[in-house]
């Protein structure tokens, strides 16, 4: 008896969903930074679509830097991991990658020495004007530059060990922006256009 | 001697999906004890940064991952949820490559691979994952026992039955998802709800909104419709059914016909089915609840042919993958932040200008008693982002409340601190506010918005929520038991085969 209104009702469901996907889709994002994916993440929008939010990268991640966006953040990057470098860097160790099901985060070679310039998660910036070391006077601190995986690479050091970061070679770890002594930071990750690296 | 055989089957499901619910939460848990294996590699080392306890613990779970080989590769094969685990090798639901391939992005042979597991399970034994695998249904159960304790008491709740359109649901969330993303799922599927809310409370340390949203459809399960959100609602019920039309396991009347009066079995029946008229396929997830009840031991499971097409689709099952152990760059960065450093901080990129500050808002544990418990210190800066320079010359800092209405104007010369504009402000309230930067920019003043919340309520108990949680359960109480006076407690008649 109700086999057809059943299926009717069900058909409303399915088509209410694919018209509300549309308009949820169309909502502005708000003015937010964009967040830094965790490494061989597939350019934004790849990575949206790709990304099935199974959080096992997070869940592999030995360095617990890998967070993820809750329903608060918008139902289209619900469940995405994301790196907050100023709670925890990455240590570039590319078990995430290697977990990854879907090909959102592509797999990763971790070798260190061809690392620098083969993943982007982001790159840094130093605000010269509030870091300690180019304070005048200086007051020579270098937490940054001691916290770099590929000191001599990504940063380099001058006199009154003032870093000097090489945006090419940079990764985007954050561990120099989880360092920085200064408040608010002095150098923080700025998220990148990333490309698929293999 | 069939009734024990009955219990004893009862007794393993049980003792299955238990199981299910601690391996997720071990699999969760288990990153907090890799963090430990790569920064420490040493219980000693554990119990000198945490205490005796989390060491022991570390131990132990050191000493029994070893038993399975390296334990950090062990350790390492045990991730995720039902939604997407990776036990030894990945094992993706069935929707996951769905939502892929809607969104017109190619699954990878890993995640094909790693669905035939749960398709190729559906189609030999059945709805088999619901009964002894679904986290979701484990709750279930318990909810409805409290049901049954609750009608035991004297109280009559609704016994709602709801349209089956699980599969309609499923493409809906399909529909919805082809534009806005996979997320829905870990709404429409309760097990992903309860997983993914396990991975995030754990993982982040916070609870998950999905989590609360699982605790709803638990009491609506228990209070309202019965057994509903598994037989009408759940996509995946929906999809494994039609995959098990022709399982070659499940339940089973033998001997000759039923007592035509005699129920039992469709009253013990989660779902309402009734397998002593033979009309429970497929929707039957072999649960076996009714054979344990039948009081003529006329039902119970049966094979259909031969365990040989099980034995092969366990062999099919694959080889566990070994991981290779990294122990990492640097050891900078193990363990969180230094807790002194307050991570309360906004930032925001209007034109040309990247703004942000860092809000001080603690007094320490007395606050309350302090003399300006609301006292907060705001450390804010602004960066060219055209010229990369930091911006130290004169400024006007105003604080607007979430109406527009100007609370405070700070006038500076020059920076304070080198690069950071220092403010003290008291605020009436929790709540979102504007910090706006006036600031000199080609000759003319430009006025860039930077938008705060802060919480100044945060050691305070939120007696008004948890007033409101325990009202509204109270309500749906309330809501359960008069509409099921109306109703009647009883069951709802079988549906016309």
């Amino acid at each position: 008896m109700g086999v057809s209104r059943r299926h009717l009702l069900g058909a409303a469901v399915a088509i209410v969903g694919g018209v509300a996907g549309r308009f949820w889709a169309m909502v502005p994002r708000t003015g937010r930074r964009r967040p830094i994916r965790p490494p061989g993440a597939l350019p934004e929008p790849e990575f949206l679509k790709t990304c099935v939010r199974c959080y096992q990268c997070g869940d592999v991640c030995p360095n617990q830097c890998i967070a993820f966006h809750g329903l608060d953040d918008g139902l289209a990057e619900a469940g995405t991991p994301f790196i907050d470098p100023r709670t925890q860097g990455c240590i570039a160790c590319m078990k995430c990658t290697e977990v990854c099901p879907s090909g959102a985060l592509q797999p990763t070679d971790p070798d260190p020495e061809t690392v620098p310039g083969r993943v982007k998660m982001g790159v840094a910036r130093l605000n010269r004007d509030m870091c300690y070391s180019y304070a005048e006077p200086a007051r020579t601190c270098g937490v940054c530059y001691r916290a770099c995986p590929f000191p001599g690479k990504a940063m380099r050091i001058e006199v009154f060990e003032r870093p000097v970061v090489d945006r090419d070679l940079c990764i985007g770890c954050g561990l120099c922006e989880a360092s920085c002594i200064h408040l608010p930071q002095a150098i923080r990750i700025v998220p990148v256009d990333r490309e698929v690296t293999a | 001697m069939s009734l024990d055989r009955n219990l004893a089957f009862q007794i393993f499901r049980k003792g299955i999906q238990c199981g299910v619910l601690v391996l997720v939460i071990y699999a969760a848990v288990g990153a907090h004890w890799r963090n430990f294996k790569v920064a420490h590699n040493s219980s000693r080392m554990v119990s000198l940064h945490t205490n005796e306890a989390i060491g022991e613990l570390y131990w132990r779970n050191e000493q029994l991952l070893s038993l399975l080989g390296e334990p950090l590769a062990v350790s390492e094969g045990l991730l995720g949820g039902p939604w997407a685990m990776t036990v030894g090798a990945p094992v993706i639901d069935p929707w996951a490559i769905a939502v892929l391939l809607v969104q017109g992005v190619p699954p990878t042979g890993a995640m094909l691979a790693g669905a035939l597991l749960p398709i190729g399970l559906a189609v030999v034994l059945g709805r088999v994952f619901c009964s002894f695998l679904c986290p979701a249904r484990l709750l279930f159960e318990a909810g409805n026992a409290v049901r049954r304790g609750l009608q035991f008491l004297g109280l009559t709740l609704p016994a709602a039955r709801l349209p089956r359109v699980g599969l309609w649901v499923g493409l809906g969330a399909l529909a919805f998802a082809a534009s806005a993303g996979p997320a829905i799922f870990s709404l429409v599927l309760p097990y992903a709800s309860i997983s993914t809310g396990i991975l995030a409370s754990i993982l982040t340390g916070s609870v998950a909104t999905v989590m609360i949203w699982a605790a709803v459809l638990v009491a609506v399960d228990a209070l309202i419709a019965p057994g509903q959100i598994c037989h009408a609602l759940c996509p995946t019920g929906a999809l494994l059914e039609q995959l098990g039309r022709g399982s070659i396991w499940g339940i089973a009347r033998s001997g000759g016909s039923c007592p035509p009066s005699c129920d039992v079995c469709q009253r013990v029946c989660p779902y309402g089915l009734f397998p002593g008229r033979r009309t429970h396929r497929p929707s039957c997830d072999s649960c076996g609840r009714c054979a344990v009840a039948c009081p003529q031991h006329k039902l119970g499971h049966k094979l259909r042919w031969g365990v040989a097409a099980l034995a092969a689709a366990l062999i099919a099952a694959g080889q566990p993958a070994h991981a290779h152990h990294n122990k990492g760059l640097p050891h900078y960065g193990y363990f969180d932040n230094y807790p002194q450093v307050p991570t309360e901080e906004f930032i925001d990129e209007v034109g040309d200008w990247e703004v942000g500050a860092v809000f001080f808002n603690f007094q320490g544990m007395q606050r309350r008693t302090s003399d300006t418990p609301n006292d907060v210190r705001v450390f804010a800066y602004a960066y060219d982002l055209e010229s990369e320079r930091g911006y130290r010359g004169e400024a006007t800092l105003h604080i607007d409340d979430a109406s527009g209405q100007r609370l405070a104007t700070f006038a500076r010369l020059q920076t304070d601190q080198e690069g950071v504009y220092v403010l003290r402000q008291e605020l009436p309230s929790s709540g979102d506010y504007t910090l706006v930067f006036e600031l000199e920019d080609d000759g003319g003043t430009v006025a860039v918005p930077l938008a705060f919340t802060i919480d100044l309520e945060a050691d305070r108990v939120p007696w008004g929520l948890l007033g409101a949680a325990a009202g509204a359960v109270a309500l749906l109480f309330l809501i359960a038991s008069v509409s099921g006076r109306a109703r009647g407690a009883r069951r709802a008649p079988p549906a016309s085969a």
